[in-house]
Parts: C-alpha cells; structure tokens; sequence
C-alpha cells in the first residue's frame, strides 16, 4: 500500500476508496511523466502502474482528480491542483523541443537530440533531489534554445541565479552569478561535469 | 552601395531584433540573445534606430512574431563594448557592437535590453459567416 504526506492535496469525497490515513501528492508530475513522487525525499514511487486523470465539473482551472491502482487494484483517488511551474517547464521543454531551423532569424540549427536529453536529465535530476527541500525553486526560471543547437536552463535563488549552458554534444558549461547590485559577481566555466553543475545549482536555489 | 559610416553618439538608440525564444517567461531578455553557436557573439548585429524604422527593423526577420530590443548606446558602452556604424547596401542602418566575449557580457547586455512589443494588427475574416 502506497502512502504519501499529503501536500496541499485535497481528498476526494466521492468515488473515493481511500482511508483517511492515505493521500497523494505531486500529481502534476504523474499527468506527464508517468510517475508520482513522494513528497518527502522527492523519491520517485515504481508501484503505481495505472492511473487515470479526470477533471471534475466543479473543479478550477488545472486542477484535476487522480484514481491510482497498483496491480488493477484500486488504492485511491484524490483531488489536485497540479505543480503548475513543473508542468509549464515541462511543456516548454516540449516548444524548444520543436523549433526550427532559423528559430532566431540568424541562421541557428534547433536544439540537438543530446542537448534536449541532458536538459531533461538535468531538470528532473534536479527537481526530484531538490523539490523536498526547496520546493518550485527547484524548476527552472527559463529554458530557452541556445543558438548552434543547445539548449540555456537557468534557476533563481533569493539573490543569486544560474545560467547553465547545454552544447549540441550535451557538455555543460555556466554562468553563475552571486548577490545583487554594486556587489554583484559572475563566475563562468566550460566543460563542467554534471556532479559540479548539480553541486551549484543546488546552493543557488537553497 | 553602402552610406558612410555615421558617428555614434551616448544618447542614441539601437534596436536588436528579438525571436520569441529570446524572451523569458517574464518578458524580460533572456542572455540567449547575445549568443552565437553557443557562445558569445563577438560582432552583434543592430540596427540604428535614427536610420531606420521600427517596422523595417521587424521586417528583416523575414516572418512575424518577433520583438525589438531597444538599447541605449550609453548603456552599452558602459560595459565596456564598441558600437560602431557598419552600413549594408541592404540596409544603411546596420550597427555592431564589438566585444562581447564572455557568458557575463551576454547577461549584462539583456539586462540592459528593453523589450518592445510590437502593436498587434487585428486581422479580418475575408469571409465572414453570419449565421
């Protein structure tokens, strides 16, 4: 039996087979991504094989209800307003994904097979170690081309922020910037390691 | 064939035409604007305003949906970078900014773009249905 801390969930009264003990959370990751995470350690579950999502009439606007079953069993159902900035990002990695050749008028190539699987990786490395802690500070503030085929991700802490630069290849470099106005400072590399880039992003958004 | 080359002075106005993926979710300008196959674009190509049209500057994009970025030459210079005239027999407003050579460069310049939208142009149906 799959049990879950309940984040800013609401149960289902009706259809429901849940016991007040049970909950879900993260859903909006499961609309997309085939997957429900626990909300504590951001660890994805595996039980969950089936699942279907339904909008209620009297629902607002993304929000939706999830039936859950582990092996054809039935093991719950609840209401949810989806993690709308996961989703957003998701959906725009899904555009760059997309754009053509002379996406910027100067002559670019799209995004190359391998930039969009590292910026995936690294997005989802990123949100399921860091969402318990940091929460939507773990999706990225922007995600855009890169002219020459890669792709620029880039997070937001309180004060300091993050440009990560994906080459075609999918090898990372960065931009780092650190506090604001007068004492401002940047930082920039090439050919960072994913472990490295991982380390940084995570003390930005922290 | 080509003007000549204009002087440039502080309080003028460059235009750098802006894709939609050139903007963050916020409006602002993203750093991608100033980069050219993945690094720096060391010769960024502008337009002076003086010499051209807001339209005009739009038009070279060859298709809708982009915006204008609006510098100020001040601004620009501050970071330590060269404007400077380089007129085209295909367009005599033609300006670039030299010196861009770093990740940090590429940020301070969108920081310091201004995003313009352009008016939207509201289409008609040619043929209408009144039904």
């Amino acid at each position: 039996m799959v049990s879950l801390i309940p984040v800013g969930l609401e149960q289902s009264t009706t259809d429901s087979p849940l016991s007040a003990t049970q909950s879900f959370t993260l859903p909006a990751m499961c609309l997309l991504a085939n997957l429900l995470f626990e909300a504590g350690t951001g660890k994805p579950l595996t039980p969950v094989i089936d699942m279907r999502v339904e909008r209620p009439s009297t629902a607002q606007p993304f929000e939706e209800a999830v039936y859950l079953r582990t092996d054809g069993r039935p093991v719950g159902a609840a209401s949810l307003r989806p993690f709308s900035s996961l989703l957003e990002t998701l959906q725009r990695l899904s555009q760059v994904e997309s754009v053509g050749f002379d996406w910027d008028s100067y002559g670019s190539e799209p995004p190359s097979h391998a930039a969009i699987d590292s910026a995936q990786n690294l997005v989802w490395t990123l949100v399921n170690t860091m969402f318990s802690s940091v929460g939507e500070r773990a999706v990225p503030f922007s995600l855009a081309p890169l002219s020459g085929g890669g792709i620029q991700v880039e997070w937001r802490g309180n004060s300091d922020a993050i440009e990560v630069e994906i080459n075609p290849t999918g090898h990372y470099g960065y931009l780092l910037i650190r506090g604001t106005g007068d004492e401002r400072t940047f930082q920039e590399k090439d050919d960072v390691l994913e472990p490295e880039l991982i380390d940084l992003v995570r003390r930005v958004v922290s | 064939m080509a003007t000549e080359p204009a002087e440039i002075n502080d309080d003028e106005i460059l235009f750098r035409r802006l894709a939609p993926d050139h903007l963050n979710p916020d409006g602002t300008t993203n750093s991608n604007a100033y980069k050219r196959r993945g690094k720096p674009d060391p010769e960024i190509s502008v337009d002076l305003a003086r010499l051209t049209w807001e339209s005009d500057a739009l038009v070279r994009a060859g298709r809708p949906g982009f915006h204008l970025g609006v510098l100020q030459v001040r601004d620009v210079r501050a970071l330590g970078l060269v404007v400077r005239h380089a007129p085209t027999p295909e367009n005599p407003s033609h300006t670039v900014i030299e010196g861009n050579t770093s990740k940090a460069m590429c940020r301070q310049l969108a920081e310091i773009t201004a995003v313009r939208i352009p008016p939207v142009v509201p289409k008609t149906n040619p043929n209408p249905r009144f039904d």
